[in-house]
């Protein structure tokens, strides 16, 4: 069954194609729970979801497309924080400690997206262990995450995080068709942002792994030729 | 974060090899090494060191190991060492498991708990970001004399490097400058503050 709600078609949790969010693994009861009353929006590429220090009301799950959730350091410079697909969930960890959003969410493509009650999601919490183990998963993946940034910033040199961030991304958005090119395209700006440096200096250590023969720049796109060298060079570690 | 408090009592089932002692400086785990369950420190703190840098210290009645717990290698992602005598029970991976799936207050109280983990370490890390490595050094020594109220703190020179984050090189040279302008000085593990004023002036001028 569609749901429609203004010009927007909206599917049922039951019926949504996702099936890797952990949102998907619901039960079929606790679906149609959350399914009433959701809301559904668009959002145009570039356009704001929520913004750092807005009060929190929802939790989003993101229907179709990808989103970058980044946080605005005290120099005003932009760090990015992490990237979420179909599926994934976003302003979790403010409904859970009951605070404002704790980054800006921005559509990186037209995007698609639900947006769940703090209540439906509080309330479910209190019924459902499987979620709530789902969540800890959630939460335990941030922390390393901002662990491994705390120590890449201080301990790793430029070439060794942009490394890492093209590691990453081919984690995250996986590679075209061809097996080679990232599935996604970022700025240099947008690449200097996840890790923590300048734009000047991404495009000139973009250029040197290039010229290394670990990845090949076409315009905006980037194949990775060598996705062990890179590896070696992020000082990357199976843990 | 305490996991529980006093009057919200926790039973571990008792069995051999649950309850166990470490001493200070000692390792209840190496990062690497293959995860083997999570920790609840009963008495005693833990420090959590990752690449030689101490991520948080975990106090009295907090659990450690959970983050690896949910990785996909299943491996410790850092080190636990015991920065004081501690009284550890250790829980393995199968009950935490159960504990998790069947007590929902107990899930509740770890999500509150990851929560504050990540805050803390994103503010760790703006800190990084914005702050000079000699107002972390500084505001570290004034931080744990205001901590202990002495102005004699006892820390090594690998304790200052794992903390704040830099090598005991360059521990070692900032704290010879500061003891050259008699803001402090040392002695062995120790070190004693002359002059609180002034370490305060230099390390705010550091943030300018």
């Amino acid at each position: 069954m569609i749901m429609k709600r203004g010009k927007i078609d909206i599917p049922t949790c039951g019926e949504c194609d996702n099936t890797e969010g952990i949102l998907c693994n619901l039960t079929v009861q606790n679906k149609e729970v959350i399914s009433e009353r959701k809301g559904n929006n668009f959002y145009k590429k570039g356009q704001a979801i929520f913004y750092e220090g807005n009060h929190a009301n929802g939790l989003f799950c993101i229907h179709d497309g990808r989103v970058k959730l980044s946080k605005l350091g005290e120099d005003g410079k932009e760090q990015i924080v992490r990237f979420a697909k179909a599926g994934d969930i976003l302003g979790y960890r403010s409904l859970l400690s009951d605070e404002p959003y704790h980054a800006t969410a921005t559509a990186m493509e037209d995007c698609s997206i639900c947006l769940v009650s703090k209540e439906k999601f509080n309330g479910l919490l209190e019924t459902d262990a499987k979620l709530s183990v789902n969540v800890i998963q959630l939460l335990s993946r941030d922390l390393r995450g901002a662990e491994q940034l705390l120590i890449d910033i201080t301990q790793k040199s430029v070439k060794e995080r942009i490394s890492e961030s093209l590691i990453m991304l081919k984690r995250t958005f996986g590679l075209q068709e061809d097996n080679k090119t990232l599935d996604v395209v970022l700025t240099r700006a947008e690449i200097a942002d996840m890790a923590a440096t300048t734009t000047e200096t991404t495009i000139r250590t973009l250029a040197q792994l290039s010229d290394e023969g670990l990845i090949e720049l076409i315009g905006k796109k980037i194949v990775i030729k060598d996705f062990e060298g890179l590896q070696r060079i992020a000082g990357f570690s199976s843990y | 974060m305490k996991v529980f408090s006093q009057s919200q009592e926790f039973n571990f089932p008792k069995h051999e090899g649950r309850d166990l002692q470490f001493k200070k400086g000692e390792f209840l785990f190496i990062e690497g090494e293959v995860e083997d369950g999570v920790f609840f420190i009963s008495s005693g703190a833990v420090r959590i060191i990752k690449k030689k840098w101490v991520l948080w210290t975990a106090n009295s009645q907090e659990l450690i190991g959970i983050s690896s717990f949910f990785s996909e290698g299943s491996k410790y992602s850092f080190s636990a060492k015991a920065s004081d005598d501690c009284k550890i029970v250790k829980i393995s991976h199968d009950e935490f498991q159960m504990m998790l799936e069947e007590n929902q207050i107990f899930g509740k109280t770890i999500i509150e708990m990851m929560c504050n983990r990540i805050k803390y370490t994103n503010n760790r890390l703006r800190s990084v970001m914005t702050n000079t490595s000699r107002f972390r050094l500084i505001n570290e020594i004034i931080n744990k004399s205001r901590e202990t109220k002495n102005q004699t703190i006892f820390y090594s020179l690998e304790e200052l490097s794992e903390l704040v984050g830099i090598s005991k090189r360059l521990v070692r040279s900032m704290l010879a400058e500061l003891e050259k302008k008699t803001l402090l000085s040392r002695s062995k593990n120790a070190i004693i503050i002359n002059d609180l004023k002034g370490l305060e002036i230099i390390a705010m001028k550091e943030n300018l």
